[in-house]
């Protein structure tokens, strides 16, 4: 199937080493000072164009133990690559995050990590991760490069979160997301799936049990959008999981209707547009510039002829025979003006919108038990300090759990995982 | 009207672009079609003794796609002696306009020289250019560069062939020596009638990292081969220079054939103000095809119409003037790097190269006042290099490392100012010799 197949070809060989060649080797870079992990960018650059990929890999993981992940599914134009100073002489910018992908998967395939990166663990302080995404695999990959014991609690079948699950396959295919699993796994950090805070276990238990805990425990689905029809309704997690690990279950559609216009509603565009067999649109309630999505993204889905609606709300569901046909829509007074509470007046023409499969990719919402533990929130997201301490002792957290504004993306996630680790390891010493 | 033909030696050429001796002169068909191309001449693959060429000849010095150098370990023509002659006078024939040059080699025998030089001179060829510079293969044979390496062997050999020829005479000196001087001053002695420079310069062009096996591999061995291309143009450009600027050369008024890592008329143009009369090419061909002529030709013309001269002798010649020996380079002469902070674009890579190699006089200043708006990728960017002014030596490291154009300037000091400043002396090395001997004393140019 065409969309679980990855979108970017890999650079071959000689692809990039000319494209490393490109590199201009700044001292004091802007690109490494974009990379929220801090990788040295030019450093393994160099290392690729001169043929030691396997230096090149080490530079990376050093930094960012994902970088297979997060050289796919980096905003890299918002981040390192748009900070490259080549863009400032009207050049393209050094392709960091392929680069980056060829180093790494080059090295998976072929290599193991040196040996001095297996440390050996010292059975005096055990770390509970609950989570495997991105967050929770880069602490306990870098607690077990400090020597430090660390479990992973996994509520899915599978671990690797959002990279596993949610990231499309043109993207990121799934193998990436489980190799890197693996290879946290052979650092001597144990995963046990299908194990739910809340559910299996709870946070007290774990306090009791461990030195620490880290939370990575990300965020929840959509919020309901409480509307009529609803229920027929597909959650955009939901959709893009079925779609990257089991797209035969996906219900056949002519049309297909995304409601939201943030990455994953974006995300989620692009795999209905290879799925649909007539028309793929997207309904946002809000104007273009309110948007969170990534201006480049917004362009792909233009690109993909994808139409969006804007100031557009969903009234309600239209549902003949037990089955969705179509959304009855209803545009807003395009002056209004947004209230404290974020609502428009309606005011325009109602219209109907036929669809057979709707996605609510309208935002994901805060774990409901979040605000069953006693734990100090901030706007509904897990409140931390600078260490990533929690308001609780020895519990820390990291990742979307506790990201309430500003970008958010997967390399963020590894950066506080890989922060906290260092502040858990430095309280315990 | 821009007159572009030339006399060489006596011999006439359309224009001064000639094909050097080399894979591409081996055949009439060849000259055939770079002389339909226009090139303005040819020296023929060089012909004499019989020899055996091996396989994968050539290896190549390059920086990702762009190769720099080529190293090759091709001998002299292996085609029939009498094929190539009859090819030759065909040539010729059929194209009266353009030079026709043989390039001759033969083993250290008198006999054997002078037979081959009546044969070429039967062929209607108009000149005879003597290699004396191939550096692989022909030097274990007695020949080649072990000639042209020694005065004694060149002036012997140039003389023998002097003796049974009048045509025009050319002998192709190598660039390895350590002085080339002289080896051109033993050609002339012996009765060259002009000079060629610089043959191949001898190379490795490389290792295997996994077979071990030196470049190019040719069944697991190689041998030191001959560089050439756009790499060795700095190199031809010097011994070029230190030949035309020969007193033996000016006042015999011996004309230069020069050639080494020429591939665009730009190169072409810097030979022949280095005092060159016509140029030749091979690598450029080699990895081109005679097709850069209608190019060479086209930049010529153009930049000696921009340029206001006719000839080539206008401006033959004309930048000699501006090398000196470097005791007589000015030493307050002196220029500082300037940085312009709106075309800056923050790599930094001035101020690395300042701080690791040369006089540490840039500074990573707060460039706050500089950029009223805050670039949106990071905080370092308001950090801006800046020259501190009184201990920059004007070197221009930073000059050349800078990737924007015309970002960093050298700028040019007032002589009024600079001594001012302590430890700078308005007097150069010759003055300070003459005030102390009343002679000059750093006298001797080579």
């Amino acid at each position: 199937m065409e969309f679980l197949k990855e979108s970017l070809p890999p650079l071959s060989l000689s692809e990039a080493i000319g494209e490393a060649s490109r590199c201009l080797y700044c001292w004091n870079p802007p690109c490494v000072t974009a990379c929220p992990t801090g990788i040295e960018i030019p450093k393994f650059v160099k290392r690729i164009e001169t043929g030691d990929f396997r230096g090149a890999a080490e530079v990376i993981l050093k930094a960012n133990f994902l970088g297979g992940t997060c050289g796919r599914v980096c905003p890299v134009e918002e981040l390192c690559e748009g900070a490259c100073v080549l863009t400032k002489l009207k050049k393209p910018s050094v392709s960091i995050g392929r680069l980056q992908r060829f180093a790494i998967d080059h090295f998976w395939a072929k290599q193991k990590l040196p040996s001095q990166w297996h440390i050996q663990i010292q059975k005096k302080k055990k770390v509970a991760i609950v989570g495997s995404g991105p967050a929770g695999l880069s602490c306990a990959a870098t607690l077990a490069q400090l020597g430090i014991e660390a479990v992973i609690f996994e509520k899915n079948r599978l671990p690797g979160g959002l990279s596993t699950y949610v990231i499309p396959s043109f993207r990121e295919p799934i193998e990436v997301s489980l190799k890197e699993v693996e290879e946290v796994k052979k650092l001597g950090v144990p995963i046990h799936t299908e194990k739910e805070l809340g559910k299996d276990f709870s946070l007290e238990e774990l306090r009791t049990a461990y030195d620490a805990v880290f939370l990575a425990i990300g965020l929840g689905k959509s919020p309901q959008l409480q509307i009529p029809g609803e229920a027929y309704f597909l959650d955009s997690l939901e959709f893009l999981s079925r779609a990257k690990l089991e797209p035969w279950s996906l219900p056949n559609a002519n049309n297909i209707v995304i409601i939201g216009l943030g990455n994953t509603a974006i995300d989620c565009a692009l795999v209905a547009k290879k799925i649909a067999r007539e028309k793929v649109s997207i309904l946002y309630r809000k104007r273009l510039e309110e948007s969170r999505a990534y201006p480049k993204e917004i362009e792909k889905v233009l690109k993909e002829a994808v139409p969006i609606q804007f100031l557009t709300m969903v009234k309600e569901a239209v549902v003949k025979e037990n089955k969705l046909v179509g959304l009855k829509c209803q545009r807003l007074n395009p002056h209004s003006i947004l209230d404290s509470v974020g609502k428009k007046e309606q005011t325009g023409i109602e219209f109907f919108l036929p669809a057979e499969l709707v996605i609510r990719a309208s935002g994901q919402q805060k774990p409901l038990w979040i605000t069953t533990m006693a734990i100090e929130l901030d706007n509904g997201f897990i409140k931390v300090n600078e260490k990533y301490e929690t308001s609780l002792p020895k519990v820390y957290a990291g990742g979307d759990c506790i990201r309430k504004k500003g970008m958010f993306s997967t390399v963020h996630a590894v950066e506080d995982g890989k922060k906290a680790a260092f502040s858990l390891a430095a309280s315990f010493s | 009207m821009i007159e572009l033909s030339i006399e060489f030696a006596g011999i006439r050429s359309i224009n001064p672009f000639w094909l050097a001796s080399g894979p591409p002169t081996n055949s009439a068909a060849q000259l055939n079609a770079a002389f339909e191309a226009g090139f303005g001449g040819a020296v023929w693959k060089t012909i004499g003794t019989a020899v055996e060429n091996v396989s994968n000849r050539y290896s190549s010095y390059k920086k990702w796609d762009r190769i720099l150098g080529l190293n090759n370990l091709e001998l002299i023509s292996d085609r029939p002696l009498e094929l190539n002659l009859k090819e030759i006078q065909e040539i010729k024939k059929r194209w009266p306009d353009r030079a026709v040059i043989v390039s001759i080699m033969e083993e250290y025998d008198r006999e054997k020289w002078e037979e081959l030089v009546k044969k070429v001179e039967a062929s209607g060829a108009d000149g005879i250019e003597l290699n004396f510079g191939c550096p692989h293969g022909m030097p274990e044979r007695g020949t080649g560069s072990k000639i042209g390496q020694d005065p004694i062997l060149c002036r012997e050999v140039t003389s023998w062939v002097k003796r049974v020829t009048r045509l025009p005479l050319i002998v192709k000196l190598t660039p390895n020596v350590t002085d080339i001087t002289q080896t051109a001053k033993a050609a002339i002695e012996g009765g060259a009638t002009a000079l060629s420079l610089i043959n191949t310069i001898q190379s490795i062009s490389g290792v295997d990292l996994d077979t071990f096996e030196v470049l190019p591999s040719i069944g697991g061995k190689s041998s030191y081969g001959g560089y050439s291309g756009e790499a060795i143009k700095p190199i031809a450009l010097s011994l070029t220079a230190k030949v035309a600027s020969m007193e033996m050369v000016q006042e015999k008024q011996v004309p230069i054939s020069a050639m080494g890592g020429i591939s665009t008329w730009r190169d072409s143009v810097e030979f022949l103000l280095l005092g060159a009369s016509s140029v030749q090419l091979c690598s450029a061909v080699m990895l081109n095809g005679f097709r850069i002529i209608e190019d060479l030709l086209s930049g010529l013309k153009h930049w000696m119409e921009a340029k206001g001269f006719s000839s080539i002798a206008d401006f033959r010649g004309k930048s000699l003037s501006h090398i000196v020996p470097f005791h007589q380079l000015e030493p307050t002469f002196k220029q500082i790097a300037q940085i312009d902070p709106q075309k800056c674009i923050h790599c930094f890579l001035c101020y690395i190269v300042c701080r690791d190699a040369a006089h540490h006089c840039i500074d990573l200043t707060d460039g706050k006042a500089l950029y009223p708006v805050i670039p949106s990728s990071g905080k370092h960017e308001w950090m801006f290099p800046k020259v501190r002014p009184e201990d920059c030596v004007g070197c221009s490291l930073c000059q050349h490392v800078c990737p924007v154009d015309s970002c960093i300037e050298m700028i040019t000091m007032e002589a009024q100012k600079l001594e001012l400043r302590p430890g700078i002396q308005k007097k150069s090395w010759e003055a300070i010799g003459k005030r102390a001997t009343g002679e000059v004393l750093y006298g001797c140019s080579d």
